[in-house]
């Protein structure tokens, strides 16, 4: 195998030799207008991906957060919730079973009705939520096997384009940026929403400081 | 498919003649070509810094070919560092056997695989069930063709040459859909989603390709629609990813340019549903093994082309198939190679290298509008016109260019080329009366033009 | 001071189309110009650079800067010449190993002008006082669309052609499916996609079609003959020179 690779990089090597080096100008936009307003941009993007949004943007009290998640579970019939380890206690619903992610199996997490986390930073332009799973949002698994995924936003983590999100966020080991419930064009090029991934996905805006 | 890259290939010309005889797939791909041009139109046209974004696309690809082998070191270390194993493969066999050792030593008779061009160029699905390892397409449109066995038609959409009702048909017959099945998209999409759930929650290994290779961090990225990546980069205890070298970019923060323009051109989306970026392993979190391989297959020597190289910086879109008059109407399969369209004409004569897919070049008007959709602004009609110039010409053709070059050079050349014209003509239009010769084709659907008897040189002379 | 300018014909205008290029001087004499037609002039070297016989093209290249040397501007009417002027003569050029020549093209390129970048740009019309009372379906030839880039001139001229009714057609800037050695090695797909562009033409209620490109013409022209359709082609020319008889 370590032959492979010296032969490898020595074609590539000789390939590129004569090859100019180049230099190219990033012109395009790091940030929106101020007059566009990023929290309605963000709105419209998710509703035309069908996610549901929630909109309590000027909420700072956790507790009528939890209320309106709660509500949410009722309406929907969901009858039990995985959160991260990482997930404020005052947030989490009181009325239906709150599993919190130790390990849970793939089984265990395939019959639980939703998983409920917060999110790293969003950007407002393509209307994407960018995990990268710290405690607060827990495992890839975690978001991706229940059938829907409640996800917090805090209006100040949305930010308006992406090289804005990926300037702040840094690399991270793994990530997950989410735009949408899960889709496929795959018949005919029509969207339709809900496939593997969770087919519902409810964004809650708020702007509770933990 | 390994179809595309062993055994010999049909002729373009003779693949399509054959592919325009379906009028249901001509029917099927102007329905979902229009639709995905106008989306793509939309989206991009909605970005006032789109050019902006389109030169930083091109110049970040032409950074990476340039320090290639630099970038793949680097890319290599950052990955082990993080708890990747790394292979490098010369060839699509080289390749395969990382694939066969993996499997074999986790005992595993089956593994899940996101859709990726790169596997289907090396034929891995076949190899493996050569070994009695089966392979499982859980991206919708690559089942499809799977259970249909049938091979991809587009590279991102395989299954645009079929309509729903052929779908539906297919589910009934292969996954056990009730007959009564409608064919509407969303329930052929929830069919689906049950046939393959316990695939995903039991499966311990999976392969996949990769979008873009990070060097600065060692990190993959994967982008998809559905979440079938997400299971099968996520649930799995062991993940193979295949990696062609050319897909390297250099920089974490040259995601944010790549990822503007590759959903935007792609499935015409601000925003393709799911992302995922992982870098080597992580504790508690995705496979805890984690292979990544480095692929060759042809892509060093295409990169010693000096005009051909820039193919290299494709980041398989597909926003040319969907604008091309050709692929249009003839469809993906008349290329015979996993990657069809304008990239796939200039793409797959150089990864298979000489003496092969020698009709693909000329497989095309030439009329620019692939390379005016290109993210990566790939100049595809002139590699074009550079892999015609370079290919083998027949005798006859060239003595015959050879003499109208002469004709052409020249007033006096030019008066006589007025004189073939006038008397060649009608020649040529007795001949396609009489079903003679090459004219015979193209008078199937056109009339040859009445040469005037004064040229605009003797009008010029004359008046 | 009257602008002059030095009329390249193309080699298959010249041949096979004369009414376009006559119809180019007429027009261009109506607006004051003077033309002139350098005698040596041949072919661009299109032709042979798409089907693959760059090298061949050397001595068309050659015979195009003689003809052309110490012109100020150069006009041609087709899309699809001057885009090849623009985009591949300077590497056939360099393909002789004749530095001369190569800065000769150098020189030369950038004076050629596509007929309707002359009018728009350099005289400033976008109305030459044509009138033309019928309904005409444009078609953008891909050359001129996406290799010249005339933009929007051709319809900003039609516009202002008096009684003109410009008429939509469907998927307008698809290619006719001509594309030289295309059609003869892919006839079949060429024929597809001509019929295509057929049906979006007789469908649009044009009495005739116009275009920068005479290859795009006798593609389309030849279809339309073949269908027996009462749609006539006529380059855009012979339109605004009110030469269509």
């Amino acid at each position: 195998m370590s032959n492979t690779r010296e032969r490898v990089l020595t074609a590539v090597r000789s390939a590129s030799e004569a090859m100019p080096t180049t230099s190219f100008s990033r012109n395009y936009r790091t940030s929106l207008e101020p007059s566009d307003s990023i929290l309605e941009l963000f709105i419209d993007r998710l509703l035309d991906y069908r996610a549901t949004v929630i909109d309590l943007r000027l909420e700072v009290d956790a507790d009528k957060i939890r209320t309106e998640i709660e509500a949410v579970l009722a309406e929907r019939d969901i009858a039990s919730v995985a959160v991260p380890v990482g997930l404020p206690d005052g947030l989490r619903p009181t009325c239906v079973p709150v599993v919190e992610d130790r390990g849970l199996t793939n089984s265990e997490l395939d019959v639980t009705g939703a998983s409920l986390t917060e999110s790293a930073i969003s950007v407002a332009l393509s209307g994407t939520i960018l995990l990268d799973h710290a405690g607060n949002q827990g495992r890839r698994a975690l978001t991706l096997i229940p059938d829907t995924h409640i996800c917090l936003v805090h209006i100040e983590s949305i930010v308006g384009t992406l090289p804005e999100a990926i300037a702040k966020l840094g690399p991270r080991k793994v990530m997950t940026w989410i735009s949408g419930p899960s889709a496929t064009s795959d018949i005919e090029l029509v969207r339709v929403e809900g496939v593997h991934g969770p087919r519902n996905l409810i964004v809650l805006l708020h702007a509770l400081n933990s | 498919m390994g179809r595309a890259f062993v055994g010999i290939q049909p002729s373009f010309p003779a693949a399509a003649r054959e592919a325009l005889k379906d009028s249901q797939l001509r029917t099927n791909l102007a329905h979902a070509t229009g639709t995905i041009r106008g989306k793509r139109a939309r989206v991009t046209e909605e970005l006032p810094d789109w050019e902006f974004l389109r030169e930083a696309a091109r110049g970040i690809k032409q950074q990476t070919l340039a320090d290639l082998a630099d970038l793949l070191v680097e890319f290599e270390k950052n990955a082990q560092a993080a708890g990747a194993i790394v292979h490098w493969a010369s060839s699509a066999e080289e390749a395969i056997a990382v694939v066969r050792e993996v499997a074999e030593r986790h005992g595993v008779e089956s593994f899940v695989k996101v859709k990726s061009l790169t596997t289907d160029e090396i034929g891995l699905n076949e190899a493996m069930n050569a070994v009695g390892v089966d392979a499982y397409e859980t991206d919708l449109a690559e089942l499809i063709v799977q259970i249909a066995n049938e091979h991809p038609s587009h590279v991102l959409v395989p299954a645009i040459h079929k309509n729903r009702s052929q779908i539906r048909d297919l589910f009934i017959e292969h996954l056990g859909a009730n007959e009564d099945t409608v064919d509407d998209p969303a329930v052929l999409a929830s069919i689906a989603r049950a046939h393959l759930r316990s695939r995903f929650l039991d499966a311990k290994m999976a392969v996949s390709g990769a979008n873009f290779a990070i060097a600065d961090t060692g990190s993959l990225v994967v982008v998809e629609s559905e979440g079938n990546g997400r299971m099968c980069l996520t649930l799995p205890e062991v993940l193979v990813s295949i990696v062609g070298i050319e897909k390297i970019i250099p920089s974490w923060e040259d995601l944010e340019v790549m990822m503007q323009v590759l959903p935007r051109s792609s499935t015409g989306e601000r925003m393709n549903p799911y992302t995922t970026i992982w870098t080597g392993t992580a504790e508690h979190d995705g496979p805890a093994e984690v292979h990544i391989v480095l692929l060759d297959n042809g892509r060093s020597r295409t990169l010693a082309e000096p005009v051909g190289r820039d193919a290299l910086m494709c980041i398989r879109c597909s926003a040319c198939m969907n604008v091309c008059p050709v692929y249009e109407r003839t469809g993906g399969h008349a290329y015979g190679s996993v990657y069809p369209g304008p990239i796939g004409a200039i793409l797959t004569p150089q990864l298979l290298g000489p003496g092969q897919a020698e009709t693909l070049p000329y497989a095309s008007t030439l009329c620019g509008a692939c390379y005016d959709v290109c993210p990566v602004m790939i100049d595809i009609p002139s590699i074009l016109v550079h892999l015609r110039a370079t290919g083998p010409h027949g005798g006859t053709e060239k003595a015959a260019f050879a003499e109208v070059a002469r004709t052409l050079s020249n007033a006096r050349g030019m008066r006589r080329a007025h004189r073939w014209a006038r008397f060649g003509l009608p020649l040529a239009r007795l001949g396609s009366a009489l079903r003679i010769g090459p004219i015979r084709a193209w008078s199937r659907s056109r009339s040859l033009p009445q040469v005037p008897r004064e040229s605009f040189r003797d009008w010029w002379n004359t008046r | 001071m009257r602008p002059r300018v030095a009329l390249f014909a193309t080699c298959v205008g010249d041949v096979a189309f004369p009414n376009a290029i006559i119809a180019t001087v007429k027009l261009l004499e109506r607006l004051g110009v003077e033309v002139s037609f350098p005698q040596a002039q041949g072919c661009c070297g299109q032709m042979h650079v798409n089907s693959g016989f760059p090298d061949l093209a050397i001595p068309m290249v050659r015979s195009f800067a003689e003809a052309f040397s110490g012109c100020d501007l150069i006009v041609a009417p087709s899309g699809s010449c001057v885009g090849s002027i623009r985009h591949q003569m300077l590497s056939v050029a360099r393909r002789s190993g004749d530095e001369s020549l190569v800065s000769h093209v150098q020189e030369i390129v950038p004076r050629v002008r596509e007929l309707t970048e002359y009018l728009v740009d350099d005289l400033g019309l976008v109305d030459v006082g044509a009138v033309f009372p019928h309904r005409v379906a444009y078609h953008p030839s891909c050359h001129s669309l996406r290799v010249a880039r005339v933009g929007t001139r051709p319809y900003d001229l039609l516009r202002n052609v008096e009684g003109l009714e410009l008429v939509e057609q469907e998927n307008a800037d698809s290619c006719c499916g001509f594309g030289g050695t295309f059609s003869v090695k892919n006839s079949d797909v060429s024929s597809a996609m001509l019929t295509d562009k057929l049906d979006a033409i007789t469908s649009s209620g044009a009495e005739f079609v116009t275009s920068l490109d005479v290859s795009c013409l006798m593609q389309i022209g030849g279809g339309l003959a073949h269908e027996r359709s009462g749609v006539r082609t006529v380059h855009l020319a012979e339109i605004l020179a009110g030469t269509v008889n």
